[in-house]
């Protein structure tokens, strides 16, 4: 990571990267329960959906929309797990890192140890050409070809990444780990659709795959289009007509770059305290940022 | 059993195409009138399925565009 060229270079002292460092820690410290709740609350609704249908209680459209709603929410609480915002680095709470992790995902048919391990080195190699997971998708034309990446299954090539992380030990055993997981997945839903076709394509396969478009635009092609390399530069503040809340507050996504882990919830906050540090830092749209982060438009133009 | 493992999930598109896609096709025309009767239904829907895994295993890719 480009981290130590670029925190040293020439800003105020009162800007420091210390001093920045320390505001974030101070919105690194929160439990993040919302996230567990819609994680695990998501993950239960898309559950109690198989017997509402099979039963005939709610019409397989009505499952259809629901699944996909519950798709979209899935990546979000997986997200905080990978960076172990649930735990915080207490090793007596890593469980709920997994658990949650683990469990949020069902809905969209991925193994959270692929997830996390590719993630870290996203966040390690952001923007790079060969070693971001996430270079296809935050560099993408147009939403259109992120749609294809994403139904094509080629948005991340995780083959590709296993290989090129060779030398890194633990990259390789969390790997394998989710590929275990990758398999009795398929196994699963091979099962699943032999038995109940129609419920298994419209409660689990097309939401899973609409849930991983909407994922993959709103968390790696809007945050990133037109961005570079560099710690203050890989990520930007964007805007979209959606209230935040319905894309994940994604627009807040370059603070979560600075700052992993800042729980989600806390970014707002974080923003309007660090709003001068990243102006010194020359920020693109730094100075657009609202005084009071609320709904949109998070950048006023 | 790693080797024969490895030779099942090679095939990983077919095997999906002919599983996945067969049944929801004969899930689809089990559902539409014009289909019912229609002999070997099952057969046909499965054996589409396994070409469009097929094909989406020499292609290397499922979609066209």
């Amino acid at each position: 990571m480009a981290l130590g060229i670029e925190i040293n270079s020439a800003v105020p002292e009162e800007f420091s990267f210390e001093k920045e460092k320390a505001i974030a820690k101070k919105h690194a410290q929160r439990f993040q329960w919302e996230m567990i709740l819609i994680g695990v609350g998501q993950a239960c609704v898309w559950f109690s959906l198989w017997p509402l249908v099979m039963k005939g209680i709610i019409p397989l459209w009505s499952g259809f929309i629901i699944a996909c709603f519950c798709a979209c929410m899935s990546y979000l609480p997986s997200h905080e797990a990978q960076h172990g915002n649930y735990s915080r680095g207490n090793p007596k709470r890593r469980w709920i890192d997994a658990f949650v992790g683990n469990f949020t995902l069902i809905t969209l048919i991925y193994p959270y140890e692929i997830l996390r391990v590719t993630h870290m080195k996203h966040h390690a190699y952001t923007n790079h050409e060969d070693k971001d997971p996430d270079f296809l998708t935050s560099n993408a034309k147009s939403v259109f070809e992120v749609m294809h990446l994403s139904l094509d299954g080629t948005s991340t090539d995780y083959e590709k990444y296993k290989e090129i992380y060779s030398n890194d030990a633990a990259f390789q055993k969390s790997f394998d780990k989710g590929v275990k997981v990758f398999l009795a997945y398929r196994a699963i839903l091979m099962l699943l659709v032999f038995l109940f076709p129609l419920q298994t394509l419209l409660l689990w396969w097309l939401p899973a795959k609409i849930g991983i478009i909407y994922t993959t635009l709103f968390f790696s092609y809007y945050p990133h289009i037109g961005t570079e390399t560099g710690r203050y530069k890989n990520t930007r503040f964007w805007q979209h007509w959606m209230p935040r809340y319905i894309n994940h507050s994604m627009q807040l996504h370059f603070v979560h770059h600075l700052h992993p882990n800042i729980g989600h919830y806390d970014e707002p906050k974080a923003i309007e305290e660090l709003k001068p540090f990243l102006i010194a830092r020359g920020v693109p749209g730094a100075e657009e940022i609202p005084d009071r982060v609320t709904y949109n438009p998070l950048v006023k133009i | 059993m790693e080797k024969l493992l490895e030779g099942f999930l090679n095939l990983n598109k077919i095997w999906f195409g002919l599983i996945f896609v067969g049944s929801v096709l004969n899930a689809i025309a089990k559902e539409i009138t014009f289909f019912i009767g229609v002999p070997y239904i099952t057969l046909v829907c499965f054996f589409i399925g396994f070409m469009v895994g097929l094909l989406a295993h020499i292609r290397g890719k499922w979609l066209w565009v």
